[in-house]
Order: structure tokens, then C-alpha cells, then sequence
């Protein structure tokens, strides 16, 4: 499985508009949205269409649309994407974060969804935490270090840069993720009681741009993902990621569900993938719910 | 430094304290021996979790280190507050800072003594790379690598020195930690990065070494003591192969491998010998090796403190070796030496952990509910639980670890095998089951085998089931049943409340002995079947009459709901068998559901049962033609199936169809017909009207004789020989009058014709009719003992008698002595019954003869008018069923009787919704039209008005209409039926009608399939009769199968037990199933908590246990009182993982299709969409969130029940009425299609 090597993957646009949710890209209109958009484009060069692509790992550009979530959805419902194929878009209307919440961005942000290759057992309940430590071991190669909050929020100087949302429905997993690129949303715009403040991400190559960006970052991912299943228990992985985890030993308020708060410090990682919590020396582990620095 | 003496020591040290800064089983175990010679005051750490547990018990003092669980570590703090203490000298144990090399050093610098080695040498030979290099300048063998770590192209270089495979080790790895296969140069690089990754990740140091991967080897170590001037010994080998993960799990001494040798055993102890001196070491240390195929040996690593294995070592030996090393570290000589210490036995010790094997020994906690620890000679034990301790989640999984010793290893492996089979912990899983199979396992047996023996074997170590013991799972039913005060499994609702009063306890007197030894019974089992039938024609000629007794079937079917359990047929069935009965009829019917619906038994378990406690007498069964043992009829291979299984138990097979549609009987025929041993019993079914006269029931004889023949290849006067005919008047209707005379014709026919008469008690003439029956030539009658008859059953068998004696001037066999005194027996039985099994309504009706009701269906059909409320409209539902009866024309006899009532029931509630009662009226009015008036003299409104009449029948009655049950006894009714019942579509109704037995057009099963379905859903093979009772009625098999496996037989509790349970201080005295007496003592029973549980606590066989009962819904909402979904009902929809719902999309009445999205569950900022995974309704809806509008989620907890589902069928989707089955086609409440 890990030791082939990926095909060469594919920019592809979105030449039909697909209905309801997406409106057909075309290279004029991306750039037109942002200067990185079309620093990025002049740079690709000629970008095929998707035409009659069949469960390709290739990233979709798509035009402005509802959310990346739906639209790559979709080509997987239509066999056209398979497992490492995405979606990133300039603009979305109704962009999602966890529970509905809305992602506020805007164009110049990385906005994308990656499909997820199913699996097994505890690397399918891992899956969240997998992702953040992939995607923050590969902003971090790209830019400034980055961090995961547990589960899967990455920060970089104490601010989020980028956000995840994994989404499973029956066969088909997607990851939505969400890159402050050019723009972060100030604090008043964040809902209240966020955990954190926003900032932006910043690569190392200033002049790289979305879609540029968003091709590095499933290339480190892709191989990141092969290699770790491949070489390593879901233990090991563990003990792997929290050598990336934000805030560990730090004290936080935590919140389960509306009526449940309490203060305790972050221990690290249960077996299970939890956070480990220490609350007045009774250890805890959190497994949904959301933490808060005190 | 002067060597002290042994008792210098004791001296010195008693009444000091010691502490031992560890807990659990190290702990107690230390401080046993501080306790000992040296009576010295024994100081354990404790934390918070850890201060009440059984492990401190040994302690005197407890040095408490506050809530933080991992305070064990706190080596500076824990020294602060020993100096604080006083303590003169700390032992590490095993774990925790036992290898930490400063501890030592730190202990001497708050000038308490360290019971271990000193730092220095601590430090050296802890230390892998160290040791390693020590060995080799020493001439001790390692296993061939590299000295210290390496690059990639060094680690090449050694590899192609040592050939492949190798391992990299991760310097700061240990235990079985950081180690990585490389089996080929081409994976050596990636290997090599991704080793060093996580080894930096996992220990803070990337830095790997190489070594040879050796792959087929034991696991050798060896035990030595030092003391500090310079004295070593070096103990023999424990071997210690059977691992898992680099776990150990079973450890030996001496190895029991033959390949170890003496001269082994020599060179080895020799090299740990040398390693020991070469640092000057003194306490405590182990020398590990492993050992290839070939022998040779290769140093792995030293432990430098006591180790979990030393106790086999001890018991090798005779000695205490914890207490030598305290007095060494108190500067004791060795006492020790090649003179004075011999080993004299063999030793073995298995780990109990709490760990799931089966589920790859994750590790679990939780209360430990009952504690039996072994014992005896050649067994000891160092545990750290007992009953009632709840073993908690934070530290290691060792409960406890069981060691037996002998003068050989078979005497050892036998012992432990005995020791495992009486060590029982319940509450938690344990490897306890692993061991039992590791035991028997013939390779661990003979010594043959490496350390991936459990890898290699995991299969068939893990295949044991872990059941508790029988009497145990038997006490937590009873603990159920009490808690509730009712019985949930008897069906019967919420019967009685715990404080109400009950009967009593069943203490059963047994009859005076009045056996007739002289009693010759005229027909047993050991009989063939001609030879039965010519003793029954004899005897008939000389005007003997035999009797048929129903008391444990349908007598207790009518009266009882069938809850008559084996129980008490065991305590009946003996003396049944001696009264001088023809037959005893103990099985078929709804007896045969029931058994597994109510009663928890396996029906036919329960009739070999039968004929093992009562083996003399014939065993008779009823079945329903086509439908045999169930409501709807069956393919014909599983009939067949079904009858060779029927086959194997009973003797005598009844069988009817309701519309005595003989062509119905067949296939059973031939299953019957085909042996010399079983007599086939057709049986006409009767009612007494118009039509249903004489001659009808001549030809339905002669149809069935015709059948016979057929089936037997003889002729129809031989097959007249050959069978007993069965007179069923089920609902009790027939006249003497009829009765008479209709046997008097089939006499006069048939004259060598077994005839055997059945009816029931409900028009109150049952007595006269059986006695005009038996006078007109009928051979056997029905009766039961008189303490069993009631109302709807049938009559007495002593009044039957006496009447056919006295007034009829016949004769019986009875052993009438017998009768009463089996009649004294069932008098202490039945008040039982009578108390919670009767029927709703009681007492003769002989309207039934216009009704038509038959046995118990005559209470319970108007039961469930009055629970209905419909209670004002049951007069005109009985006059209706009495018209009915006139117009479409077949038996009341099941599935017949339902159909007809329910048509009733519908057309009654119909009309009164349509217009009140008076609409209800003006139907019978025209119901009594169409019976009265001829077709030619109806008006135009009135056959307008007749249509009503069957307008609100269901989908059973149109069925039966159109001929899907067999062919109508007289034809079918006229057309106006069809169109009244049909409406619009009657003309295709009447033409699709047809007459062909059903059995015609009913496809095979697929045995396969569904067997393997079974399987599956059981985890394991069936049995034959599980399957065939899953084929029958699958839902209630499972139901049974899974009560019998999770309580075991509930035929050995005693009746009030079973209905009532017990009262708080009660004892009951019951037996399990290899008959072995148990006594189980309820000392309390205690009100609700806020979970709605109720904890009962009670003792079986002086074993203390408690279990709690759910009795009703949480008040609080606390997460121990989750219903939590059964992964086997596909209507469950629970939490697919421990998380966050916040979002439910369904409510109560929904309908859903498979597939649609139920919920969504937030975890890990994972949203999992969880899906119906069936079409069905939503019954329940457990918790709700919808956290876009009100920002609130609701934890859930994993397998958590949040949705139920039902049947989509289960109600009318316009009117939500129930709907009886599912191939109704149309609402019966508001007539909305389906």
C-alpha cells in the first residue's frame, strides 16, 4: 500500500457549473478575486479541464460556491474524485466550520476539501487528530512552526491559522480545511467565546498563493499519511503527535456540552486519541467538547 | 564495613519503620516480609485511589500522598516525607522509581537505606549500551550489533556482518518499547529514519542501535543476590517464553524446555555470575538471556531490583528472598551458598491481570463483583483485590499473581490447572480463561514451544467462552426477578409490585405412597405401533375406554397461557406416567412458542426431558398442518425438518387444518406414516351448524383415508388400520346428541378406526358429550387431573370416568390411586398459575355454541375488546360472530377462530364509528336479513346495505376469502362477500380465488442460508434444535437462546421464585443443572436510586454479590443509567462512539428510510452522520439536540441507545393504528392502502 509511489497529480478546473452548489470556474475568474489567485494561475501555466476525469487524486479548482464540503461530495457521489483528490475554491458562500458554525474567510484564504482514504478500526477514530498533525507538519515545512490544538485546530504564535472539519457519511470521508492566507478574521468577527484569536499563516515562499499553497500542502499530507500507516501502530502515532500538541501542561477551562465546566490541565493524549486532562488530580479524558486557555 | 549477622539485623531493625514506596501487589508483598522475621513496622505509599485498597491491609502505617495518582513518582517528595517519618530504609518494589538510579543516592543522602543496589552499579548495568560492552570485555555473549548507536551506513555495515534481519533499538527504549524489524537491506533506510522519529518522539532520543533479530528463541533469566562483600549466588533459570509483546505471562523454573541442559544452566549462571562481580553489585538482580533453537545464549539486559517473577524462584528454593535483601542492605553476609541452598521443587506462576484477551488484552477496570481466590497445597497467591474493591483504570492491570509448585513439572502444570479452575473473579475480565488454555495446551505441556508461542497459538488460546458458573448467573435472575417483584420474561406484564402480597413459598409435600406395584399399564412406548392400534381395538371391544391426559398441554394452554413450565412437569410428569394413561399430550401448539416466548425453555429439550422422567407412557403432540408449529404455513422442507425433530420425542402426531383441507396434512403424513413406531393422528375439525353434519364429516374421513393410503401405498380400509382419527371440537360446541350419532356412522364405515375424542369444557357439557362419544364407539377420550381443570380447557378425568363407568356402563385401566395422588401434587401447583396466569374472564358460556370462541380465545378475544374500550360493544360482537359463522364457512379452530373474531371485532368498531351504536344495530339487523331472507327476496337496499358487513375486514380474512389458506370446507361463500370485502376490486378477487393446498406455491427454504445467518448471529455453531426453533419463530429463539446462555435453566428455580421472586432475607435452595445444591440468601434489596436502579445484595453458596436492576427511568442524569442500544436489533440506533450529538432530525412517528441521515455526533471535530439502518418509525427518540439553534450538545456515550426504530408496518401511516401483520394490504382501522 505506503510503498507505491503517487501519481503525478493534476490542477483540473471545474468547467461545468455544478447545480445548485457550484458555479463553473474559469481562470479569469479566480484571478480576478484575489492578486495571489492570479499570481498562482500565471504560474501553472495552462490548467486543464475536468472534463471526463475518472477517481483522480487531482485538485479541482471549482468557482465560487456554498462550501468545498458539497462540491467535493458530489464528485465522489459521481466517481470522479477518489481518496487525495480535493476541491479548493476562491470564494464560499456558506462556508463551514464544526457544527454548522459558519468559516468566515475570504479570497486569498486557502479554501478546500480533501478526500479522506477510508480506515480501519482506531486510525478511523484517529482520523482528526492524523490530519492535524499531517497538515501542521506541513504548513510547518512551508512557513512558520505550527502547533495542533487538540484535536485538530492549528495555531502558530498562540493564533489559529487554519482549521480542519472532517465530515463522515457513510463511505465517504472528507476533510474541509481552511488556511488564513492573506487574511484573518479579527476577533470581534469570531463568535463569542472562540478559543483563540485568528492570525495568518505566513510561507516561507512570499510569493506562493492559494492554490500553489494547497498543491504543497496534499502533496506533504498524501505522502505524510502513507508513510505513517505504513510504519507505525496507532500508539506509536500517539506518541508521534504530541510531540506537535499545543498547550500541553497548560490549564484550561472546558466545556461539555452547555452545563458541564471545569478547570483542569492539559495532560496530553489517551490511548483512544481524548485529551488527557488532569482535573484536580483525577484524570480526565475529554473526547468531544472544546478547551479554552485560562 | 564489618559483615553483620542475620540475626544482627533482625535485631537492629525490629520495631523500625520501613517503607516500601510502591502499591498493589509489590507493595503487600514487601511488606509481608518486613513484617516477619524482622517485625518491623511495615510504611506503604498510598495516593488518594490507592489508600483504602486490599493491598494496604498488609501495611501498619500508610504514607499518604494526596489525589495527583502518579505521586508514586515523586521520588524527592516521598524521601521528605519518609525522613519526616522516621524511616530508617525505603524499598523500591518493582515499577515506578525502582529503576530510577538516583533513587539510591538520594536515600543516602537523607541517610535512609536504600533496599537495592547503589547507584553506581545501578546505573551500569542498567544501562543496555553500557552493559553490552561490559559483557563483551568479560566474555559474556551478546547478541551480535552494534556496541552503541549508529548511523545508516554503519548500521548496513553491522548488518552485513550479522546478517539479516536485525532490529534497530532505540537507546532510551526498554521493556519491549522502540523496537523495529528490518528483515532486508531494501527497508533499512526508510526503517531506520522512521525508527529514529519515533524514538525521539517516544523516549527524547533518536539515537538507534543494531542488533541480530533472532527468531526462534526462550527467554532464560537468572535470579542473583549479592551481598556487599563480595558473596554472589546465583539461582537456577526461570524460564520465562511464553511472552506477549516482550509481556511476559507464565514464567517456570527450572525450564521445563528439554533442550536446557545442565551444562546450560552451568555456562549460564557462570556469566551472571561474572557480570554481578565485575561492578561490585550487591542486592537484588536478574540476568537475562536468550537462548536460539541450537542453545546458544545471547545477554539481553540486567535488572537491578526484585522482579515480578521472584515468588517461583522463592518457592524453587524455600526462601524469602525480599527479606535477604533487606538484611543485606542492612549489611547482613549472604546467607546463601552452593552448601546450604538446593533447589528442591518445581515452579510455576501466571499473571492475572485484568485484561480481555479476547479483545487483544486491553486492559479494563471496574468493580470486582465476587473474589474466590484458589488455594491448597502447592499453591500461593500475592493478589491485590477482592470483592466488592473496585479495580481502578489508572495504574498497571496486575491483580494478582497465582503460583503453584510440586516435585515435577506435570505435578505443577496439574496444580495450576486445578488452582485456575477454582480461581473466580467476576466483574472485570481476567486472563484467568487465557491460563486454563495455555495450560492444555500440548506444546506448553511438553516444553516445546518459543517466545511467539501465543502469537503463534492465538486462535485456540482465545477460543474459550467466559460464562460464569450456572448458579451464579441463576442467583442474578433471581436477584432480578425480586428487585421487580415480577418476572419480565414471563410476558405478562407488570403482574405485582414488589410489596404486594404474594402466595408464598412453594414447598411442595409429596403424596402418600399409593403406587400400585401390581399396575400393568396396556399401552407404553416400547410398543410399536400396530401392535398399539390392535390393543386399542381389543380393548374397545371388550368396552374399555382409554384416556388421553392434556394437563401439562392444553388444559394449562387454556386456562394457564401455556406458562405451565418443565419445572413442574418434572414434579408432575412421574406420576403422570404411572396412572394408566393411553397418552400424555405434552407438547405442540402454543405450548411450543410459549416455551421459548414465556417459559425460557427449549421445547424439544423439554420433551426429551420428558421421556426421560417419565419414559413409560405414549408422548402426544398437536400440530397445525401447514402452519405446524407457527401461525402461517410453512415450506415443505421445513416441515419435513420440523417433523423428523417432532419425530425423535413424540410418539403420537395429532394433526389438523381448520379447513380440514386434507391435502394441508400431507407432507406431515409422510413423515409419520413412514416409521412402525409413530402413530399419525389426523383430526377432523368440527363445529356443529348447518352443513357441518354427518355426512360433511364422513367425507372429510374418507379424504383423509384416501390421503393415507396414498402416503402409505396400501389400501384405504389398511390405512383404516393404521391411524387414529382425532374428533377436534376445539371450541366445545358438539352436542352428545351430534357426537353420537357421528360416531356411530364412522363406526359403522370404519369399523376398525381408531377413534379418539377431543373437545373442550366451555359449553359446560363436556362430561355427557365424552361419555355419548365413548358409548357410540369412540376408543380414547381427552381428559386432565382435576386440580388443572377450569373453564375453557377440558374436563376431569375421574368424573369422565365415573360417568362412562356408572352411567354408560364402560370400562378404563385407570390406576385411579395414582390420579388422586398426582391430583394432591398439582393442588400445591396450580394457585400459582391461578394467581397469574389465568384468564380475564372465567366460567362456562355456553353460548359458544353460537359464538363459536374456542378454549382460552373466549377470554382473551373479549379481554382485549374491554382493554380497547370497547367493552359496550362486546354483546353485539358476539352476535355478530354468531352470523358470521353462517355466511363464510370454515372452523374455529386456530388460525380460524382469530380470523373470524377479528372480522367481527372490525366490523362492530367500524360501524360504531360510522354512526354510534345505532349503526352497530342496523349491521346486525342486515346481518340477520342475509342468514334469514333467500338471495331472490332481497330488496335493492338490502343488498346495498349487506356490503357493509365486511367492508372493515383485514387482510387474514380476505386472504382466507380468496383461498390462500386451502380450500373452504363448503366452497365459498357468494359473490356479495367478495364485494363487500373487496370493494371495487372484487370481480379480480374472485377471480384469483383458488383451492390448491398453499403448500403448492410456497418455495423452499434456504436451509444454508438461514443456518449460517444463526450462526452468525450467535458466534457459534447451533445446535439442531436451536435451529429449528429459530426457523419456527426466530425472534423468541433468540430471545431464549440468549436467556439460557446469559442465566442458564431457569427450570431450576421453584415456582414462587419464578413469579415472585424473593424477599430481602429469604433463602432459597435450588440445584443447577448437574444437580448439584446451591443456596442463594437476599440480604438486601434496596429502593431505587437516582438511576432507577435498585442493587440487590445476596450471597450464593456463602459468596457474596450484589447486581443492580434497572426498575425505571433515571431522575438524574447521571451516565451509569444509559440504555445502551443492542447491537443485534437492527431497530436500535445508538451512538457509534463516545462524542457530542448536535443534531437530531427525527421525532416520535416519523418515517424513516433506510439510509436517511437519524443524527449527527460530534467527535474529535469528526461530524458522523449515523443513519436508519432499516426503513421503520421512530418509536423512541432518546435525547434531542440541535445545536444551531440553541448552542447546546449532549454528550453520548459509545453503543448508547438514542434512536428506536419499529417495523414500518407497525401502523397505519394515516391513522397510526396498529397494524396486527405485516401483509396486511390495507388499514383495518381507517381502510388506508398499505
Amino acid at each position: 500500500m505506503g510503498g507505491e509511489v503517487p501519481m503525478t497529480r493534476h490542477f483540473r478546473i471545474l468547467d461545468s457549473a455544478l447545480d445548485g452548489l457550484a458555479q463553473p470556474a474559469t481562470l479569469a475568474g479566480p484571478g480576478a478575486a484575489h492578486p495571489l489567485w492570479a499570481a498562482d494561475l500565471e504560474a501553472l501555466g495552462a490548467v486543464p479541464e475536468l472534463g471526463a476525469a475518472r477517481h483522480c487524486r487531482d485538485i479541482v479548482l471549482c468557482g465560487p460556491c456554498a462550501s468545498t464540503m458539497d462540491v467535493a461530495r458530489r464528485l465522489v457521489e459521481e466517481g470522479v474524485l477518489a481518496p487525495f483528490g480535493s476541491v479548493i475554491t476562491p470564494e464560499q458562500t456558506a462556508g463551514r466550520g464544526q457544527l454548522r458554525r459558519a468559516w468566515l474567510s475570504r479570497p486569498g484564504n486557502v479554501l478546500a476539501t480533501l478526500v479522506c482514504p477510508p480506515a480501519d478500526g482506531l486510525w478511523n477514530d484517529l482520523r482528526p487528530l492524523v490530519l492535524g498533525y499531517l497538515f501542521a507538519e506541513a504548513l510547518s515545512a512551508l512557513g512558520q512552526a505550527v502547533q495542533v490544538k487538540w484535536p485538530n485546530d492549528l495555531l502558530s504564535g498562540g493564533r489559529k491559522v487554519a482549521g480542519i472539519l472532517v465530515e463522515e457519511r457513510k463511505d465517504c470521508v472528507l476533510a474541509g480545511i481552511g488556511v488564513n492566507l492573506g487574511w484573518a478574521p479579527p476577533a470581534e468577527a469570531l463568535r463569542e467565546g472562540h478559543c483563540v484569536d485568528a492570525g495568518e499563516f505566513v510561507p516561507s515562499d512570499g510569493a506562493v498563493g492559494p492554490v500553489r499553497l494547497w498543491g504543497a500542502l496534499v502533496n506533504h499530507v498524501e505522502t505524510g499519511y502513507r508513510t505513517l500507516l505504513e510504519a507505525f501502530s496507532p500508539t506509536e502515532f500517539l506518541t508521534i503527535f504530541r510531540s506537535r500538541m499545543a498547550w500541553q501542561g497548560r490549564r484550561v477551562l472546558v466545556r461539555e456540552g452547555e452545563s458541564v465546566r471545569y478547570e483542569a490541565v492539559v495532560r496530553g493524549i489517551s490511548a483512544e486519541g481524548g485529551l488527557l486532562l488532569d482535573r484536580a488530580g483525577r484524570e480526565v479524558v475529554l473526547l468531544a467538547g472544546d478547551v479554552i486557555p485560562v | 564495613m564489618r559483615a553483620k549477622s542475620f540475626e544482627q539485623v533482625l535485631e537492629e531493625v525490629k520495631g523500625k519503620p520501613i517503607l516500601v514506596a510502591n502499591r498493589g501487589i509489590p507493595a503487600r508483598r514487601i511488606c509481608r516480609s518486613i513484617t516477619e522475621m524482622f517485625q518491623a513496622v511495615a510504611v506503604m505509599t498510598a495516593t488518594d485511589v490507592d489508600k483504602t485498597s486490599p493491598a494496604t491491609t498488609g501495611a501498619h502505617e500508610l504514607l499518604l500522598l494526596g489525589e495527583d495518582p502518579r505521586a508514586y513518582l515523586d521520588l524527592d517528595r516521598i524521601i521528605k516525607m519518609a525522613k519526616d517519618r522516621g524511616i530508617v530504609a525505603i524499598h523500591p518494589g518493582w515499577g515506578f522509581g525502582s529503576e530510577d538510579d538516583s533513587f539510591p543516592k538520594k536515600c543516602e543522602e537523607a541517610g535512609i537505606i536504600f533496599i537495592g543496589p547503589n547507584q553506581g552499579p545501578m546505573r551500569l548495568l542498567g544501562n543496555k549500551v553500557a552493559v553490552r560492552k561490559l559483557a563483551e570485555e568479560i566474555g559474556v555473549p551478546v547478541v551480535p550489533g552494534s556496541p552503541e548507536a549508529v548511523s545508516i551506513p554503519e548500521a548496513r555495515k553491522i548488518a552485513k556482518e550479522i546478517g539479516f534481519p536485525i532490529m534497530l533499538k532505540a537507546e532510551g527504549g526498554g521493556g519491549g518499547r522502540g523496537i523495529y524489524e528490518v528483515y532486508e537491506d531494501a527497508q533499512l533506510e526508510s526503517a531506520f529514519s522512521k525508527a529514529s522519529a519515533l524514538a525521539k518522539a517516544s523516549f527524547g532520543n533518536p539515537r538507534l542501535y543494531v542488533e541480530k533479530l533472532l527468531t526462534s528463541v526462550r527467554h532464560i533469566e537468572f535470579q542473583t543476590i549479592a551481598d556487599k562483600y563480595g558473596n554472589v549466588y546465583v539461582f537456577d533459570e526461570r524460564d520465562c517464553t511464553v511472552q506477549r509483546n516482550h509481556q511476559k505471562l507464565v514464567e517456570i523454573t527450572p525450564s521445563p524446555w528439554p533442550k536446557f541442559t545442565p551444562e546450560l544452566r552451568k555456562e549460564l549462571k557462570g556469566y551472571a555470575e561474572k557480570l554481578i562481580k565485575a561492578v561490585g553489585y550487591h542486592s537484588l538482580a536478574t540476568v537475562e538471556f536468550l537462548v536460539d533453537k541450537d542453545g546458544r545464549p545471547y545477554l539481553i539486559e540486567v535488572n537491578t531490583r526484585l522482579q515480578v517473577e521472584h515468588g517461583i524462584t522463592e518457592c524453587r528454593y524455600g526462601i524469602d528472598l525480599v527479606e535477604e535483601q533487606i538484611a543485606i542492605s542492612f549489611g547482613s553476609k549472604l546467607r546463601f551458598g552452593e552448601q546450604n541452598t538446593k533447589p528442591y521443587l518445581h515452579a510455576m506462576q501466571v499473571r492475572v491481570n485484568c485484561e480481555d484477551p479476547q479483545d487483544n488484552f486491553s486492559p479494563n477496570a471496574g468493580l470486582i463483583t465476587s473474589y474466590v481466590s484458589p488455594g491448597g497445597q502447592g499453591v500461593r497467591i500475592d493478589s491485590c483485590i477482592c470483592a466488592g474493591y473496585r479495580f481502578p483504570s489508572r495504574y498497571d492491570s496486575a491483580a494478582a499473581l497465582l503460583i503453584t509448585y510440586g516435585n515435577s513439572w506435570d505435578k505443577t502444570v496439574m496444580l495450576m490447572r486445578r488452582a485456575l479452575r477454582e480461581y473466580k473473579i467476576s466483574g472485570v475480565k481476567t486472563t484467568i480463561n487465557f491460563h486454563r488454555e495455555v495450560m492444555k495446551h500440548p506444546d506448553f505441556v511438553a516444553g516445546e514451544y518459543d517466545t511467539n508461542f501465543v502469537r503463534l497459538h492465538k486462535d485456540g488460546l482465545m477460543s474459550y467462552t467466559d460464562q460464569e458458573p450456572e448458579p451464579v448467573r441463576l442467583a442474578r435472575l433471581v436477584a432480578e426477578i425480586s428487585a421487580r417483584g415480577y418476572n419480565p420474561y414471563v410476558s405478562l406484564g407488570e403482574y405485582r409490585g414488589r410489596a404486594d402480597k404474594r402466595l408464598g413459598r412453594f414447598q411442595l409435600v409429596k403424596a402418600p405412597d399409593t403406587a400400585d406395584a401390581t399396575f400393568e399399564p396396556r399401552i407404553t412406548r416400547a410398543m410399536k405401533r400396530d401392535a398399539i392400534l390392535d390393543a386399542l381395538r381389543e380393548d374397545r371391544a371388550k368396552d374399555i375406554i382409554h384416556f388421553c391426559d392434556t394437563t401439562t398441554r392444553d388444559i394449562t394452554q387454556s386456562n394457564s397461557g401455556n406458562r405451565f413450565r418443565l419445572a413442574e412437569d418434572r414434579i408432575i410428569g412421574p406420576s403422570l406416567d404411572k396412572c394408566g394413561f393411553f397418552s400424555l399430550e405434552n407438547g405442540g401448539g402454543a405450548h411450543f412458542h410459549v416455551a421459548m416466548l414465556a417459559n425460557m425453555t427449549y421445547p424439544f429439550t423439554e420433551a426429551k426431558e420428558w421421556n426421560q422422567f417419565a419414559p413409560g407412557t405414549l408422548k402426544q403432540i398437536l400440530i397445525r398442518s401447514t402452519n405446524v408449529l407457527g401461525y402461517k404455513p410453512q415450506p415443505k422442507n421445513l416441515m419435513r425438518l420440523t417433523g423428523e425433530m417432532i419425530c425423535e420425542h413424540y410418539d403420537v402426531i395429532r394433526c389438523f387444518d381448520f379447513l380440514n383441507h386434507v391435502e394441508n396434512m400431507r407432507p406431515f403424513a409422510e413423515v409419520v406414516l413412514h416409521s412402525d413406531k409413530h402413530i399419525f393422528e389426523p383430526a377432523l375439525s368440527m363445529s356443529w351448524a348447518k352443513g357441518f353434519d354427518v355426512p360433511h364429516y364422513l367425507e372429510v374421513t374418507d379424504a383423509i383415508l384416501n390421503m393415507c393410503a396414498s402416503v402409505m401405498g396400501v389400501s384405504k380400509k389398511k390405512a383404516s388400520r393404521s391411524i387414529i382419527l382425532g374428533l377436534k371440537d376445539m371450541a366445545g360446541v358438539c352436542p352428545p346428541r351430534f357426537m353420537r350419532e357421528l360416531i356411530s356412522a364412522l363406526v359403522a364405515k370404519y369399523p376398525e378406526l381408531v377413534i379418539h375424542s377431543h373437545r373442550h369444557y366451555t359449553d359446560g357439557l363436556f362430561v355427557p358429550t365424552m361419555g355419548a362419544a365413548a358409548k357410540a364407539g369412540a376408543h380414547i377420550v381427552d381428559t386432565a387431573i382435576g386440580s388443572s381443570v377450569r373453564w375453557y380447557g377440558q374436563g376431569e378425568v375421574l368424573s369422565t370416568a365415573a360417568y362412562i363407568e356408572d352411567e354408560m356402563g364402560l370400562k378404563t385401566l385407570l390406576d385411579k390411586d395414582m390420579i388422586r395422588a398426582t391430583n394432591f401434587t398439582l393442588k400445591q401447583i396450580m394457585p400459582y398459575y391461578d394467581k397469574y396466569c389465568s384468564p380475564y374472564f372465567q366460567g362456562i358460556d355456553h353460548d359458544v355454541v353460537r359464538h363459536g370462541m374456542p378454549g382460552g380465545a373466549t377470554s382473551s378475544s373479549q379481554e382485549g375488546a374491554m382493554k380497547q374500550g370497547y367493552i359496550h360493544l362486546l354483546p353485539y360482537m358476539l352476535k355478530f360472530l354468531a352470523g358470521t359463522r353462517k355466511i363464510v364457512r370454515y372452523h374455529d379452530v386456530t388460525p380460524g377462530s382469530q380470523i373470524t373474531w377479528n372480522t367481527s371485532f372490525l366490523a362492530v368498531t367500524g360501524a360504531y364509528k360510522r354512526g354510534g351504536e345505532r349503526e352497530v344495530r342496523r349491521l346486525l339487523n342486515v346481518l340477520d336479513i342475509v342468514n334469514l331472507a333467500p338471495e331472490g327476496e332481497f330488496t335493492d337496499n338490502e343488498r346495498e346495505a349487506r356490503l357493509d358487513l365486511y367492508r372493515d375486514s383485514n387482510d387474514a380474512f380476505r386472504n382466507l376469502l380468496l383461498g390462500k389458506y386451502g380450500k373452504l370446507p363448503l366452497g365459498f361463500p357468494p359473490d356479495w362477500v367478495y364485494q363487500s370485502a373487496f370493494g371495487t376490486e372484487w370481480k379480480a378477487a374472485v377471480e384469483s380465488r383458488t383451492e390448491a393446498s398453499p403448500l403448492e406455491t410456497l418455495p423452499d427454504m434456504d436451509l444454508a442460508a438461514e443456518e449460517s445467518t444463526l450462526d452468525a448471529r450467535l458466534g457459534r455453531k447451533a445446535t439442531p434444535e436451536e435451529f429449528v426453533l429459530y426457523l419456527n419463530h426466530p425472534g423468541d429463539a433468540l430471545k431464549t437462546i440468549e436467556f439460557v446462555e446469559t442465566y442458564g435453566d431457569a427450570n431450576n428455580l421453584p415456582l414462587d421464585v419464578w413469579f415472585e421472586g424473593l424477599e430481602r432475607g429469604e433463602t432459597l435452595l435450588f440445584q443447577s443443572r448437574a444437580g448439584k445444591p446451591h443456596v442463594m440468601r437476599i440480604t438486601d434489596i434496596s429502593e431505587p436510586d437516582e438511576q432507577g436502579c435498585i442493587t440487590v445484595r445476596y450471597s450464593v453458596d456463602s459468596e457474596t454479590m450484589s447486581h443492580k436492576v434497572k426498575v425505571r427511568d433515571a431522575v438524574g442524569g447521571d451516565r451509569e443509567a444509559l440504555e445502551m442500544a443492542d447491537p443485534k436489533n437492527v431497530y436500535h440506533i445508538g451512538s457509534p462512539s463516545n462524542g457530542d450529538l448536535w443534531v437530531m432530525h427525527v421525532r416520535v412517528g416519523d418515517t424513516v428510510k433506510k439510509g436517511e441521515e437519524i443524527l449527527n455526533i460530534s467527535i474529535m471535530k469528526q461530524e458522523k452522520s449515523v443513519y436508519a439502518p432499516v426503513s421503520g418509525v421512530v418509536k423512541r427518540v432518546l435525547k434531542n439536540a440541535n445545536y444551531q439553534e440553541d448552542k447546546i450538545m449532549v454528550p453520548v456515550k459509545e453503543g448508547e441507545l438514542l434512536v428506536e426504530l419499529g417495523p414500518a408496518q407497525a401502523g397505519c401511516p394515516t391513522c397510526k393504528a396498529p397494524l396486527a401483520s405485516e401483509d396486511f394490504r390495507f388499514c383495518p382501522v381507517c381502510g388506508q392502502k398499505i
